[in-house]
């Protein structure tokens, strides 16, 4: 439930608020006295791992974060929560460490490696179901199944206190059986990270549950890579062909409809039944214009509706100049809120 | 997460069709099929990079090489010039590397990767490179589907109007 909360959080913060203003929150909402001691953490780790998150947040053009596919908003607030809010969350309720146990020479990865233990643990509770049989990552990975369920038990009924290392660093418990060597716990942690990236991209990448391995992996995504770049210059020159001119978009297709307009209501129709978008075009009660301009029925059209008709019949009326389409185009965007 | 994928469509159809006005005003008609289509596959990469316009290395390795293609430097410096100052001028030059060959399957492909993903071989962590590959991909398949919904409009729109005559 604590993790339903904090992916809410993270969802409706995502885009306003930094990962430092998104770890500062957490920490606040979990712990109300809790404010700076390990501050000077957060903004170093975030140097470490989340600065290359905020990096990759777009600051022109679209202010996505890196999206990854259809498991965009579920996958990212995982991979910024992972190395540093869960830095304040239960784990350190959770975690007790020992003396004995594996200390390192006080860089701050080891609490990322730590918290991501734990991350990727609940993620792999998680996502366990799904993926069981696609784990073809490492053995540490199924030695974190393991250990989460017994962690699950046994850590269930602890009580929320924070422990807060005084000292800069904190002790990581090496698991059972592993090395605990600090090289080899950060050897660990960069193939967990990568595994787990390996998992978004099976996700994303159709037709990759059978796959495991690193090798077969990424000869799928090289093949996928391949073949849309393929589809693109053949679709590009397929375009060419069909448009006697590069500026094809709006003004050939507009000079046609305007040509035959009445067949188009339902000639294109089997057409766009075969792109796949046929609900949207049903829905929405248009018939030329949805018709021409095809990326209109990306979006529930709804909001189109009283907007947008008016400039692009007096586009159909008046035939085609590029300058009014361009103010069509900036009416229709606005309408949508794009 | 279909609207994010929604909002990548549209704002990739938004910057293509800008991206085509100004290619179809800077270029001499008429074009044979071969310059149209490399027109349009300019405009389309250009297009989708600026629609990313993030700081992926990607994006920025894209429009920088399309800048470069001597058949289209006119052409492509004047569009890319709104595309450069968006993104601060941080345009990545490839550098090419030696070529060295890798023994162990990953290594070789990822080197296969790194050659696909543009601004690929500038990424020397992997965990980065499949972040770009993941990003860069999903902005393809955007493209991708954008270009077959219109090729499918045209086509229909061609067959009409051939009947017609």
């Amino acid at each position: 439930m604590n993790r339903a909360i904090e992916a809410d959080l993270l969802l409706n913060y995502n885009t306003d608020m930094s990962v430092l203003e998104r770890q500062r929150a957490h920490l606040k909402y979990l712990n109300p006295g809790f404010d700076s001691p390990l501050a000077g953490f957060f903004s170093d780790s975030s140097m470490i791992n989340g600065g290359v998150i905020d990096g990759f947040l777009g600051t022109d053009g679209l202010n996505l974060p890196m999206i990854y596919g259809d498991t965009t908003v579920e996958g990212d607030p995982r991979l910024s929560i992972s190395p540093e809010t869960m830095i304040g969350t239960g784990n350190f309720k959770k975690r007790k460490f020992d003396t004995e146990t594996k200390d390192c020479d006080g860089k701050k990865k080891k609490i990322m490696m730590m918290n991501r233990e734990d991350e990727v643990e609940e993620e792999e509770d998680e996502k366990s179901k799904l993926t069981e049989q696609n784990n073809g990552s490492t053995r540490s990975i199924k030695k974190m199944k393991n250990k989460a369920k017994k962690e699950e038990n046994s850590y269930s009924s602890d009580s929320s206190k924070v422990t807060i290392q005084k000292t800069d660093y904190i002790h990581v418990r090496a698991r059972r059986g592993q090395a605990t060597d600090s090289h080899s716990i950060a050897e660990r942690v960069r193939r967990e990270k990568i595994s787990e990236r390996m998992k978004f991209l099976q996700d994303l990448v159709p037709g990759c549950d059978k796959i495991t391995g690193k090798a077969g992996m990424l000869d799928e995504i090289i093949n996928y890579v391949q073949s849309l770049q393929r589809q693109i210059e053949f679709l590009s020159m397929k375009l060419a062909v069909v448009n006697p001119r590069p500026d094809f978009d709006m003004d050939d297709i507009f000079a046609k409809e305007v040509a035959s307009s009445t067949p188009m209501t339902v000639v294109p129709s089997p057409e766009m039944v075969n792109s796949g978008y046929s609900h949207e075009m049903v829905n929405s009660g248009y018939s030329n214009e949805m018709v021409s301009s095809g990326y209109l029925h990306f979006n529930p059209m709804q909001q189109v509706d009283t907007t947008s008709s008016d400039p692009l019949s007096s586009c159909f009326n008046n035939g085609q100049a590029p300058s009014m389409w361009d103010s069509h185009v900036q009416n229709l965007y606005g309408s949508l809120g794009v | 997460m279909m609207s994010t994928y929604n909002m990548v469509k549209q704002e990739f159809i938004k910057k293509w069709i800008t991206t085509l006005h100004m290619l179809d005003c800077s270029v001499e008609h008429p074009l044979n099929v071969t310059e149209r289509k490399n027109a349009i596959k300019l405009s389309s990469d250009i297009a989708m990079a600026a629609a990313r316009s993030g700081s992926t290395v990607w994006s920025r390795a894209l429009i920088s090489r399309s800048g470069n293609k001597t058949a289209n430097k006119p052409v492509a410096r004047r569009i890319l010039k709104k595309a450069r100052n968006r993104l601060k001028n941080r345009c990545l030059t490839l550098r090419r590397n030696g070529n060295f060959t890798a023994k162990s399957g990953v290594r070789k492909r990822t080197e296969l990767l790194k050659s696909l993903v543009p601004g690929g071989e500038l990424i020397k962590n992997k965990d980065y490179l499949i972040r770009e590959t993941l990003d860069y991909i999903v902005y393809l398949r955007a493209q991708v589907d954008v270009m077959r919904t219109v090729a499918a409009v045209d086509s229909v729109t061609g067959n009409l109007t051939n009947d017609n005559k």
